[in-house]
């Protein structure tokens, strides 16, 4: 049932809404119209009746009346009374006889003074009527005449009762007029309202038995009339009662016209109420007429209305189709003033701001916003159709990608802002190599460009070459002159291989392996696939080899020259893989520190350098050990108290232990690398510079460095017996160190004539495999007990 | 004629009364109704048990008037001993037709005026009820005693039979609208010389019929 009501349709509502509004409009319309008509029709009738009633008494008593006077003065006659002062019963009868007929009365009698009838008219009947006459002389000789409704041998007769004076009452003349349905008839035709008499006994009986006496009624009625009229409680009636006469309802009034002591009389005033209430019958078709004629305009004109509202709905609503499909093409104007005019405006509206931010969005979509480069979706959008040509055409492609080495450090240091202007720089001037016309230049992501060229590798190692030249050369920001390099990776359609995917990642190994070779530019080569697969496991074994103590600490002894004792130690990080054996760290610290790892590395080799140290004391050697700290490690915040905590932990004095700083420290931010290195210097802890000359370093910096140490990479140790530029930056550095009061170790002394040079050139401490080789703890306790050389013995544990 | 005639009564009137004056006892009568009051137009008769002691008068030559003034009868009631003659002089300016239906006397006086109707003899006792054809309003009664012994009441005060000889008396009332009958009053009385009786009756009347003396329009009882 509830489904039948759900119309979808607005339309169909609008219209269903309308229709039922307005039928139960006119239905309380008719139904109120029907009561008032019906009421005011009942109450018509009440007061027809009522008024009949009245004017049936009115024209009863004057009949009587009449009738009355029509008797006095027949009485009046001399001749009548004469005859019946006679007192001869033949003279008196034939007087009444034609008195009679004079009268027009059905029945004649004459009574004496003492109610004995004396004389009756020839055809009265019999005697049983003498008892009701009998008290109707008696009233009429109280009140000197009388009226009444009376029942004789089952008829009814309107009876007047008069003297006949003499002077004074002689005898009492009644005479009765008979109603039948004739008299009833013509009293109809007056009061214009049916009318009935009938009796019941007095008192009535149960059943009561009813007689009708006379009826304007057709015979063939009386006997419905009867039964409708047995219903009825006639002893506790009060206005009107409803009667049922053959499918025919009336409404009737009662009166009680008289009552003796054998019989009440009833009067029925009636009227119909079928033929009263014809005319509201007929107003009722005709509103029902009229109120059908009403639904159907006013269906038809909601119909319009409905239409009204939902055609412009309807187009709007193809309208939002259209937008959805994403076709804004489509004007949209409905030509109106109205609500939908607005709404329609409003879609316009609502269309060209799509339009627009789908336009920025693809903008976004495919441009970097910080350069305005192409991005990476667009990028591989260009080479799968440039794959697509350069299938069909038969040529070659090749993909470049450009990332730049320690950018990530300079962003932290330099703040993002600052590395966000360094890329918009970098972008323009690439941009100025690339020709992106023909060619496309993107940014990837973060400091990864790539280049999209087509042409083959010999032309593209050109454009590389050209854009390293341009990247090479120092940005000033900020007043700050910026040195940034790149690595470039490579690879070529169709030589490397066929698809999008498998081009860029290809040239992505090809500049990480760049980067990790520490070269500027290579092209992919099969190789490198099993390197990068290593570089990305590195990642996890670092930290299994952290939890499971893979790492493991080796001590180079140093050579005090001045002393010829081994005073000094370089503590050298060894990973001891489970399956890869011995793993140099050149092959996992840079990667640690381009993963944040060299952190937990670095303080895992402190706390360990410390540990065995004190071991190293227990078995009686007394080293000072140095340790190599990263540049990044620089950056942990509060590095000098992490430092001092550990030493203060482990009891171990600041003097006991040197860190060995690159120079590359140095290079990146001098002025933040001094503040935590004088911090370093102020706990007693001493510094040193490692691979000292193979960096940009200058003197002046070192200068303003608390440094204790310094020393020479083992590039220049090696063949400074043959190489004159390099004895010559030995010895030199040698003397210069000196004088800026600095001590300095030879790194990489192999042999014999190497040490007995340095010897000569007052090098303070020597370190190489002609002293030893990296050993780990056991190993150098055993050794020291062993060698050959002289190790500085604990004498005097006080000391500590 | 009537002047002599008038004479004669007078003087043997006068005469009459002052000799029974002088034998006779007297006895008082009164007639009252039921609260009391007494009526008037009541007919109190003594009539002698010795019957014989009065013969029935000889038809007298004195005639009694029962007049017809303002168109009622005057007076209403008349009291006369059998064997009267009456006359019925009409002193309006109009027509009356005077009968009477009683079995007393039955007669008619067709209309007339003033005293051309012939005096009528009542003959037998009993009452007269007079009517009037053209008016019916009009009754009379005259009472047709046998005895020479009667009196008509009258309501200021009571009646006194002052010349009733010694013996013993029947007395009756009547009166028109009594409900008992006449000889249901009876009272014997005997009379000495001297004595002085009160007879008292106490009457139930019925209410006067009365014809309206006026025909009235029926009022309609609509309005």
């Amino acid at each position: 049932m509830r489904k039948f009501f759900q119309f979808r349709r607005l339309q169909t509502r609008i219209i269903v809404s309308f229709g039922v509004l307005l039928f139960v409009i006119q239905l309380l319309l008719m139904l109120i119209l029907n009561t008032i008509l019906s009421n005011n029709a009942k109450v018509e009738i009440e007061k027809n009746l009522s008024l009949g009633v009245q004017l049936f008494v009115y024209i009863a008593e004057e009949h009587s009346k009449t009738l009355a006077q029509q008797a006095r003065i027949l009485v009046a006659d001399f001749a009548f009374r004469q005859a019946i002062a006679t007192e001869d019963q033949k003279t008196i009868v034939s007087t009444l006889d034609n008195h009679r007929s004079r009268l027009k009365a059905d029945l004649m009698f004459l009574a004496d003074n003492h109610q004995t009838i004396i004389a009756s008219s020839s055809d009265s009947g019999g005697e049983n009527h003498s008892s009701l006459l009998h008290d109707l002389l008696r009233l009429a000789e109280h009140q000197g005449s009388a009226s009444s409704i009376v029942l004789i041998n089952n008829h009814l007769y309107d009876i007047v009762i008069v003297p006949v004076l003499g002077p004074m009452p002689i005898a009492w003349l009644a005479s009765a007029f008979i109603i039948n349905d004739e008299s009833t008839r013509n009293m109809q035709k007056l009061i214009d309202l049916d009318l009935s008499f009938f009796s019941r006994e007095t008192p009535p009986k149960t059943p009561a038995k009813l007689k009708l006496l006379a009826s304007s009624f057709p015979k063939e009625q009386h006997r419905f009339l009867i039964e409708s009229l047995s219903k009825v409680d006639l002893d506790h009636f009060k206005n009107s009662v409803v009667l049922e006469l053959k499918q025919e309802t009336y409404l009737a009034h009662l009166k009680i016209v008289s009552i003796d002591k054998e019989s009440t009389m009833f009067v029925l005033i009636q009227k119909s109420l079928n033929k009263a209430l014809q005319p509201l019958y007929f107003i009722q078709q005709l509103v029902f007429v009229l109120g059908l004629l009403a639904f159907c305009i006013a269906l038809l004109i909601s119909k319009r209305i409905a239409k009204n509202i939902t055609l412009p709905i309807q187009t709007l609503s193809d309208i939002a189709q259209r937008l959805r499909r994403g076709d804004y093409s489509t004007k949209i104007n409905l030509n109106r003033v109205d609500e939908f005019g607005g709404l329609a405006f409003a879609f316009q509206e609502m269309a060209d701001n799509i339009k627009d931010r789908e336009a920025k969005i693809m903008m976004l979509a495919n441009f970097d916003a910080l350069t305005g480069l192409p991005n990476r979706i667009f990028f591989n959008d260009r080479l799968i159709q440039a794959i697509k040509i350069a299938y069909r055409l038969d040529k070659s492609l090749v993909v470049m990608i450009i990332d730049l080495n320690r950018f990530k450090k300079i962003n932290e240091i330099m703040g993002h802002e600052l590395g966000n202007k360094l890329l918009f720089e970098l972008a323009t001037r690439m941009k100025t190599v690339i020709n992106q016309d023909i060619d496309i230049l993107a940014r990837l992501g973060g400091d990864e460009f790539a280049v999209l060229l087509e042409t083959d590798l010999t032309q593209a190692k050109n454009i590389a070459v050209k854009l390293l030249k341009v990247i090479d050369t120092p940005i000033e920001l900020e007043n700050k002159s910026v040195l940034i390099t790149a690595s470039i990776g490579m690879s070529c359609y169709p030589d490397h291989a066929l698809d999008m995917n498998s081009l860029v990642h290809k040239a992505g190994l090809a500049m990480y392996q760049a980067k990790h070779s520490h070269k500027s530019c290579l092209v992919f080569d099969p190789t490198f696939e099993f390197l990068d697969q290593n570089h990305l496991s590195l990642m996890v074994e670092i930290r299994r080899a952290v939890a499971e103590h893979e790492f493991v600490m080796y001590y180079q002894p140093k050579l005090e020259v001045s002393t010829g004792i081994i005073s000094h130690a370089e503590a050298l990080i060894r990973w001891i893989h489970p399956t890869k054996g011995l793993i140099p760290p050149s092959e996992f610290i840079p990667f640690a520190e381009e993963n944040g790892f060299i952190e937990t590395i670095t303080l895992w080799i402190i706390e360990r350098v410390l540990v065995q140290q004190k071991q190293l004391l227990d078995a009686g050697i007394e080293l000072i050990l140095s340790i190599n700290i990263s540049s990044c490690d620089l950056l942990i915040p509060k590095f000098s108290n992490i430092i001092a905590d550990l030493l203060s932990a482990y009891q171990v004095p600041a003097q006991s232990i040197i860190l060995e700083v690159t120079e590359s420290v140095i290079m990146t931010d001098l002025d933040e690398s001094l503040i935590v290195l004088n911090e370093i210097h102020n706990i007693g802890v001493q510094l040193s510079v490692d691979d000292f000359g193979t960096g940009y370093s200058s003197l002046t910096y070192l200068k303003r460095l608390p440094l204790s140490e310094l020393k020479i990479d083992k590039s220049f140790i090696f063949n400074m017996q043959n190489n004159q530029f390099d004895y010559l930056i030995v010895s030199s550095t040698l003397e210069l160190a000196h004088k800026m009061n600095l001590k300095v170790v030879a790194e990489g002394v192999e042999d014999h004539a190497t040490s007995e040079l340095l010897k000569l050139l007052e090098c303070d401490f020597l370190q190489g495999y002609y002293i030893c080789r990296p050993l780990p703890i056991e190993a150098l306790i055993e050794w020291a007990n062993e060698s050959i050389w002289r190790l500085k013995r604990v004498r005097d544990t006080d000391e500590y | 004629m009537n002047l002599k005639n008038l004479l004669c009564c007078y003087v043997f009137g006068v005469l009459a009364v002052q000799y029974q004056h002088t034998l006779a006892a007297q006895v008082t009568v009164s007639v009252e109704d039921n609260e009391g009051h007494l009526i008037e137009n009541a007919v109190v008769t003594a009539i002698p048990l010795n019957v014989n002691s009065f013969p029935k008068p000889k038809p007298k030559v004195k005639k009694e008037i029962v007049d017809q003034i303002d168109k009622e009868f005057f007076p209403f009631v008349k009291v006369v001993q059998v064997n009267t003659w009456v006359n019925f002089p009409n002193n309006d300016d109009i027509r009356h037709h005077v009968y009477s239906f009683s079995s007393a006397k039955r007669f008619e006086l067709p209309l007339y005026s003033g005293t051309h109707a012939e005096p009528v003899l009542l003959d037998s006792s009993g009452v007269v009820v007079l009517g009037c054809n053209i008016h019916d309003w009009m009754i009379g009664y005259i009472y047709i005693s046998e005895t020479p012994y009667f009196e008509k009441t009258v309501s200021n005060h009571q009646t006194v039979f002052k010349d009733l000889p010694e013996g013993e008396y029947i007395m009756k009332v009547w009166h028109s609208n009594m409900l008992v009958s006449e000889e249901s009053t009876s009272k014997r009385i005997k009379l000495d010389a001297i004595d002085n009786i009160n007879i008292e009756w106490r009457l139930t009347l019925k209410p006067e019929f009365k014809i309206p003396r006026q025909w009235i329009p029926a009022r309609s009882s609509l309005y």
